[in-house]
């Protein structure tokens, strides 16, 4: 398995300090385009939550060269398909195109990535306010316990910690926002120096070199980008926080600080996560479904970002169901299974589901040059298949077991998302 | 050197793309497979198709389909519900079983190593299922919650309502999830009655997409499903949906809601009608990509909502027309309006440019769905749920290529009907009746979560 693992690219960085890795797959007529800035919610400024994201919707507003509308008008037209996203850590912009188009985008992406500033109006960004606005709306707002994600960072995470607030921001800041903003943010942020670049699918190694070096070569880059102070921090009493929503079921979550991504305990938490409530036969989900049907779901899982990580675990009451109650019976679950460990069963199931997870996961270009993206921002080696993989391998019931007892029986953080009506 | 990025880079190189081979057979069962070899990666994916959707749920017995999907992986050929899950799981294969109105079907992906020991499974689901009591009472209960949860969404309430009301009252009106009522009374019999009835292999399809030969293939098979011989129930089609009326408009409350969920649109005719091609192109330039005239005017103009799209959506026995999004609550009346000026704007007024790029969009990215096993099966599920004929992709992209700007316009002509649309806003009541200009909507009807009407408005 581990030959299909094998990807063979080509990395360089250009002088401007844009690395760039061309990864080559003739399967198909595609080519992925693939950027990530490294700059994510975390890099926000206090009072300026929700910014990364609200960029990059401007980045898709046009550029010196490139009308309003038109990146995606002509990435369309050429049949192609693209988007961007922003999480705590990065920002990234794609499109998949016919191979026959891949100067396209290198165009576009080079033309916003060097030449943004020309064409931002004002009336482009309380456009693009107005559509984040709604975006807000439409995903937290008006989404039954749409707020559970932001309410458990700004709560778990101290108000000096980058990850204090919500990627998507707070209403009142996303209204606040002017163009000096977005323009310094421009030029402290997008530069090639702060760029990884993959391109991959059906192309030749030099001939996409030379096209890369062609579109981004004469980019210029920023001086210095500033690093973000991560505050040292333990959650230090279980505290428990209570958020009265339009819905029909409480829901209880509950929250201990782990390992971040990669971190040498990461994989471990990962597939404890899994034992515990991935599955049907999972720890939790037998015991509060099957057995006891206390539960109309459960799950647990682990978040790892670049600079922290959090342990979860959700559960739905069943109608007439205490939370405090199920709350009783995840802990005598937990208890049990830090002190017994995992069985060989179910440390083999996890890990077959995670090998072939990863087979599956080579399917599509477009999320190959992602992956590979991602690893050589996080990782620094772009073919970080096999090393991630075998993460996966070494755990055993020895690192399970002392994950479990190590994070799960500190302090935590618990919300509860309870129906208006229950509020007395 | 410079270069002048004045100029667009044109598309340079050549594209080749051959179309994968369907090789389609039968099996002594009656079961009939349509295999696509994909040797890029040692995975294989299989799709089981059975003609059982909710639009066969008896009277009184909405959900009995999906029930019976729900019961049908928790217990067979004596392994029980966590022994079967236990197993997928450790042979690392992904299955999954789905309702629509008109199938169910079951989706399974796995390795090439474990495909064997996942048919075997799968096969003991299908054909040799327990339905035992406390199974089929655990997951009854679990879907009767499931329903209830339905009215936390805003955004499902609006679809399955819209639904309700174009379609009715035929059996694609009510939600394949069900009615809270008819599902509390279904019983363990009747489970087992639709099993029979509709669980059987002459009338189903199974697609398979993957790195294997046909020979192995049709090993696996008739060793696993050969013991499946229900011969089920002759299935007559009754199609009957009310015909369409003058514009009306439907509120569901929703207190303190930030948006209004809308939702847009009447009945149009079968997938598999040769108009469909002009449609698409119509439907492409009005609202079914980003690029769209909807979007263009709701969210880059006027920054309504954070996205809006249009489409034709098509089941066996007809389709629908619709428009969905989401907009802030005090904006709800200018989007429904903006949205009625594009769908009259574009019967009269097409251009060549915009015609060229819909075409060139179709045209182009046509490759691009052909890449992960589950695209290449779910095209084939288009082919085989619409009865469409074998060579439809391969005349797809000459399909196209004849319309032209009066075709899209005959389409408008002949396919949106601003006159007599249905609409469905869920969202603050009082906010939006403030607005709404009566003349303009003389039919304001409330309903409830449910569809029942509470009165006009």
């Amino acid at each position: 398995m581990s030959d299909i693992l094998k990807i063979n690219y080509k990395k360089f960085v250009l002088n401007n300090g844009l690395e760039v890795v061309l990864y080559k797959d003739n399967s198909l007529p595609l080519t992925a385009v693939n950027l990530w800035y490294k700059v994510g919610s975390a890099n926000e400024a206090p009072g300026k939550t929700g910014f990364a994201h609200l960029f990059e919707h401007m980045m898709f507003q046009g550029s010196r060269n490139v009308p309003k509308e038109k990146h995606f008008q002509y990435i369309q037209e050429a049949g192609g398909s693209l988007n961007g996203s922003t999480s705590l850590d990065r920002t990234n912009y794609y499109e998949t195109v016919p191979s026959d188009s891949l100067e396209l985008a290198l165009w576009l992406e080079s033309d916003r990535m060097g030449f943004l500033l020309p064409s931002l109006t004002e009336e482009k960004l309380q456009n693009q306010k107005d559509v984040v606005m709604n975006e807000r709306r439409q995903r937290c707002d008006n989404q039954p316990y749409g707020l559970a994600w932001e309410l458990i960072f700004k709560n778990v995470f101290p108000e000096n910690h980058p990850y204090h607030s919500p990627t998507i921001g707070w209403m009142e800041d996303i209204e606040k926002f002017n163009l000096d903003d977005v323009k310094q943010f421009f030029k402290t942020y997008y530069s090639p120096n702060n760029c990884s670049l993959v391109v991959a699918g059906n192309i030749e190694y030099s001939s996409a070199e030379k096209s890369v070096r062609k579109y981004f070569e004469e980019i210029n880059s920023s001086e210095t980008i500033p690093n973000v102070a991560i505050p040292e921090f333990e959650i230090k009493l279980n505290s428990e926080f209570v958020h009265y929503d339009n819905v029909q079921l409480p829901r209880i979550y509950l929250v201990w600080k782990s390992d971040k991504l990669y971190g040498i305990d990461d994989a471990s938490l990962d597939m404890t996560a899994d034992i515990l409530g991935g599955s049907k036969n999972s720890r939790l989900n037998k015991r509060l479904h099957f057995d006891l049907d206390l539960v109309q779901d459960v799950s647990c899982f682990q978040y790892s970002a670049n600079r922290e990580g959090l342990f979860v675990i959700v559960a739905t009451a069943k109608p007439g169901v205490s939370l405090d109650s199920i709350k009783a019976e995840i802990f005598n679950i937990l208890e049990k299974f830090k002190s017994a460990g995992p069985e060989q069963q179910e440390i083999l199931k996890s890990k077959n589901s995670n090998n072939s997870t990863f087979i599956y996961s080579l399917q599509k270009i477009d999320g190959l040059a992602d992956q590979i993206n991602g690893y050589n921002c996080t990782l620094e080696e772009p073919n970080s298949f096999i090393y991630d993989l075998e993460r996966y391998t070494l755990v055993n019931e020895e690192t399970i077991k002392f994950v479990s007892q190590n994070y799960l029986s500190k302090q935590f953080f618990e919300l509860r998302i309870v129906p208006k009506n229950e509020n007395k | 050197m410079k270069i002048n990025r004045e100029i667009k880079p044109s598309a340079n190189g050549e594209i080749s793309f051959t179309l994968p081979e369907l090789d389609n057979f039968k099996l002594s069962s009656g079961l009939n497979v349509t295999l696509i070899k994909k040797d890029n990666l040692p995975i294989i994916h299989l799709n089981l198709l059975l003609n059982a959707g909710s639009k066969f749920d008896p009277e009184n017995k909405k959900g009995l389909a999906y029930l019976t999907s729900l019961v049908i992986d928790e217990g067979a050929a004596g392994l029980s519900s966590l022994e079967i899950d236990d197993e997928f799981e450790t042979l690392g294969t992904i299955f999954r079983a789905s309702t629509d109105s008109d199938l169910i079907y079951f989706s399974m992906l796995s390795l090439t190593d474990n495909f064997r020991k996942s048919v075997d499974l799968l096969a003991k689901i299908i054909t040799k299922p327990d339905f035992n009591h406390s199974d089929f009472e655990r997951e009854r209960n679990k879907l009767l919650t499931k329903i209830t949860q339905l009215r936390d969404d805003a955004g499902s309430i609006a679809s399955l309502l819209f639904e309700n009301l174009i379609y009715a009252p035929s059996f694609y009106a009510h939600p394949v999830i069900g009615k809270y009522d008819d599902v509390n009374s279904i019983s363990r019999d009747e489970l087992l009655n639709f099993y029979s009835n509709y669980f059987c292999p002459s009338d189903s399809h199974l697609i398979v997409v993957g790195s294997i030969s046909k020979r192995d293939l049709l090993n696996e098979l008739e060793s696993n499903f050969s013991c499946w011989k229900n011969i089920g129930k002759t299935k007559a089609s009754q199609l009957q949906i009310a015909e369409t009326s003058k514009k009306h408009l439907f509120i569901c409350n929703k207190e303190d809601a930030p948006q209004s969920e809308l939702r847009i649109g009447h009945l149009t005719n079968s997938r598999s009608h040769p108009d469909y091609f002009g449609k698409s192109i119509l439907n492409t330039i009005l609202g079914g990509q980003f690029s769209s005239r909807l979007n263009h005017n709701l969210r880059e103009e006027k920054g309504f909502t954070y996205g809006v799209n249009s489409s034709f959506d098509y089941n066996k026995e007809s389709g629908s027309f619709g428009i969905a999004t989401a907009v802030k609550t005090e904006n709800t009346v200018d989007a429904l309006n903006e949205i009625l000026i594009e769908m009259n704007r574009i019967k009269n007024d097409v251009t060549d440019e915009e015609v060229d790029f819909a075409k060139s969009y179709l045209i182009k990215r046509f490759p691009s769905l052909f890449q992960t096993n589950n695209q290449l099966s779910n095209n084939v599920m288009v082919l085989v749920s619409h009865n469409l004929p074998s060579d439809y992709f391969d005349r797809y992209l000459e399909m196209i290529e004849q319309c032209d700007t009066k075709t899209v316009l005959e389409m408008a002509d002949k396919y949106l009907y601003p006159e007599n649309i249905v609409t469905v806003i869920v969202g603050n009541k009082n906010e939006i009746l403030k607005s709404l200009d009566r003349i303009e909507w003389e039919q304001v009807t409330e309903l409830d979560f449910e569809g029942n009407v509470i009165g006009s408005l």
